[in-house]
């Protein structure tokens, strides 16, 4: 019954910025999913916990440490950062050569030790992080905007534009695109492959870190918050097309908008599922993803 | 006589349980081609992966102006001064020719030398002409000939003083080849490069090799100059398609 309620304009802009806020986090998953998955052919499952990271290590710096919001911010960003190299350094690179599957198998084992070592020492409470200019929305033709959606769009646009920008215009960029495309001749032009798959994961834990971050003051944060974001941020890299790092960023916001519509129009209880099906029917009818390139190449 | 540039002493190399390379000892000389010739599966293309550091050899040893590179990264032997253009050219499909280009010169000190850089991806222009033409088409829409002129540019971008080229002519229409070969034997007598040349085509790399070393089964069977393996009955049999008969 409740879809055929009136639809009026207000609502709709309400749930369309609710849904860019959170597909925006879905998208920032998804391009830490791509940029691993570009680099090493491996899907990292242990991307939602770089994102419950960013957020866990937030709260714990504040709390623990006493540290101020800005501050402890910054350290947990960084702080992921270093632990995406760690995962790389002491779980991915000893067994480098081994099929890719066995890869995906470890990093799953990977974000149930990570997971598990939060709720060891931090505990299984749900914390909040407070928002960053102050919790009084904005009105904006009858939609009330929150400060934090705010800062989730400008911090999501920014990082885009950068990683845009690194890609197609520095070199580093063109040579971690280079290892994606061709390993061994990205070898042969003296590219060390094993520096850019460091880097790599350096970049996605810290894409993760930040989004964790900014999503924090409005979801909330706990040990396991990473499960479903990192399935839906591995659901938005499929929907955009699995290995376009900007196809995945628009499947999360495609995502994020889909599901904020279910919610609002149809039943929040099977928001979740309203995105997974909407997926599934996707997949069926152009199985390469929304922006997935047809693979074509002169032989 | 010009000093040794490239040496490999008793290399070998497996993969799994198959010896690929045996024993095999050879040496390159400041500003010569030689030709390393030899049917489909020899082991040619081992041996120059092996050179540039993608495979580990189990034993012997490489010297590259007297220092030992045998297990050195690819990465440090392309500083050192050692450009491999692989089998199948590999250009970077999904960029465009300059980008190419530019990750070529990616050993060098790019944010120092960055004018230096440009000015070499103008010398690739001048020389290849037609890179120039599509330098913002992506690489994969090039044709193979063209393809092959972007991997051969894109090696000299790192500035080597030895060029490992697998297999140039492979694919190409005949006039194609022809093409290639001169600017191979361009790349010698212009910019003094030292070029190791695999390839299945014995005819042709002969022509403009000095020397030749012909592999067989992981062996290295025949050896010596130019001159002499064109007219070795051997290697007229086996690799320059001549009937003994016929002479």
């Amino acid at each position: 019954m409740s879809f055929l309620t009136v639809i009026d304009f207000s609502s709709l802009l309400q749930y369309l910025i609710t849904g860019l806020t959170l597909g925006s986090i879905y998208g920032m998953t998804a391009l830490g999913f791509t940029i691993i998955l570009n680099s090493t052919g491996v899907i990292n499952f242990a991307q939602g916990e770089f994102v419950m990271l960013g957020g866990m290590m937030s709260v714990y710096f504040m709390t623990a440490l006493g540290l101020t919001e800005p501050v402890a911010v910054v350290l947990a960003v960084l702080g992921t950062t270093v632990i995406g190299a760690l995962v790389e350094r002491l779980a991915i690179r000893p067994v480098r050569q081994s099929p890719a599957i066995n890869l995906v198998i470890i990093t799953i084992g990977v974000s149930i030790l990570i997971r598990g070592l939060v709720m060891f020492f931090w505990g299984k409470d749900t914390h909040v992080l407070q928002s960053f200019s102050g919790d009084t929305p904005i009105m904006f033709l009858g939609a009330a905007i929150m400060p934090q959606a705010l800062w989730v769009l400008g911090v999501s646009a920014f990082l885009l534009v950068g990683f845009k920008f690194f890609f197609s215009k520095t070199l580093h960029g063109k040579a971690m695109l280079a290892c994606s495309f061709d390993v061994k001749a990205a070898s042969l032009v003296g590219i060390g492959v094993e520096r850019m798959v460091l880097l790599s994961f350096m970049i996605s834990a810290f894409v993760g870190a930040v989004g964790g971050v900014i999503l924090a003051p409005i979801t909330m944060t706990s040990y396991d918050v990473g499960v479903l974001l990192g399935l839906k941020g591995f659901a938005a890299c499929i929907l955009g097309g699995l290995g376009n790092p900007f196809g995945a960023a628009a499947g999360g916001i495609v995502l994020g908008i889909l599901e904020s519509l279910g919610a609002g129009f149809i039943s929040s209880a099977y928001k979740d599922a309203l995105a997974f099906v909407i997926l599934l029917i996707l997949l069926f009818a152009k199985p390469s993803g929304l922006f997935g390139q047809k693979d074509s190449k002169r032989v | 006589m010009k000093s040794t540039l490239l040496a490999l002493k008793n290399i070998d190399v497996f993969y799994g349980h198959i010896h690929a390379v045996r024993r095999v000892t050879l040496h390159v000389r400041q500003g010569e081609i030689v030709a390393l010739i030899g049917g489909n599966g020899a082991g040619k293309t081992t041996m120059l992966c092996t050179i540039s550091g993608l495979i580990r050899p189990s034993q012997g040893s490489i010297l590259y102006q007297d220092v030992e590179i045998t297990r050195q990264s690819p990465e440090a032997i392309v500083r050192a001064g050692l450009s491999h253009v692989p089998e199948g050219r590999l250009v970077f499909s999904p960029l465009s020719v300059e980008d190419n280009l530019h990750l070529g010169a990616y050993t060098r000190p790019y944010f120092r030398k960055r004018s230096d850089m440009l000015q070499d991806v103008e010398t690739m222009y001048a020389m290849f002409p037609v890179l120039r033409e599509r330098r913002h088409q992506h690489a994969g829409t090039l044709s193979g000939g063209e393809q092959q002129m972007l991997a051969i540019a894109r090696a000299l971008m790192a500035r080597p003083k030895l060029l490992l080229l697998d297999e140039p002519g492979m694919g190409l229409a005949p006039l194609v080849v022809k093409d290639i070969f001169r600017h191979i034997l361009n790349l010698r007598d212009e910019l003094g490069l030292t070029v190791l040349l695999v390839e299945q085509n014995a005819r042709s790399a002969l022509k403009v090799a000095d020397r030749g070393y012909v592999l067989e089964n992981g062996r290295i069977l025949i050896q010596g100059t130019a001159g002499e393996l064109l007219a070795n009955h051997d290697v007229q049999r086996a690799y320059l398609g001549r009937e003994l008969d016929e002479n």
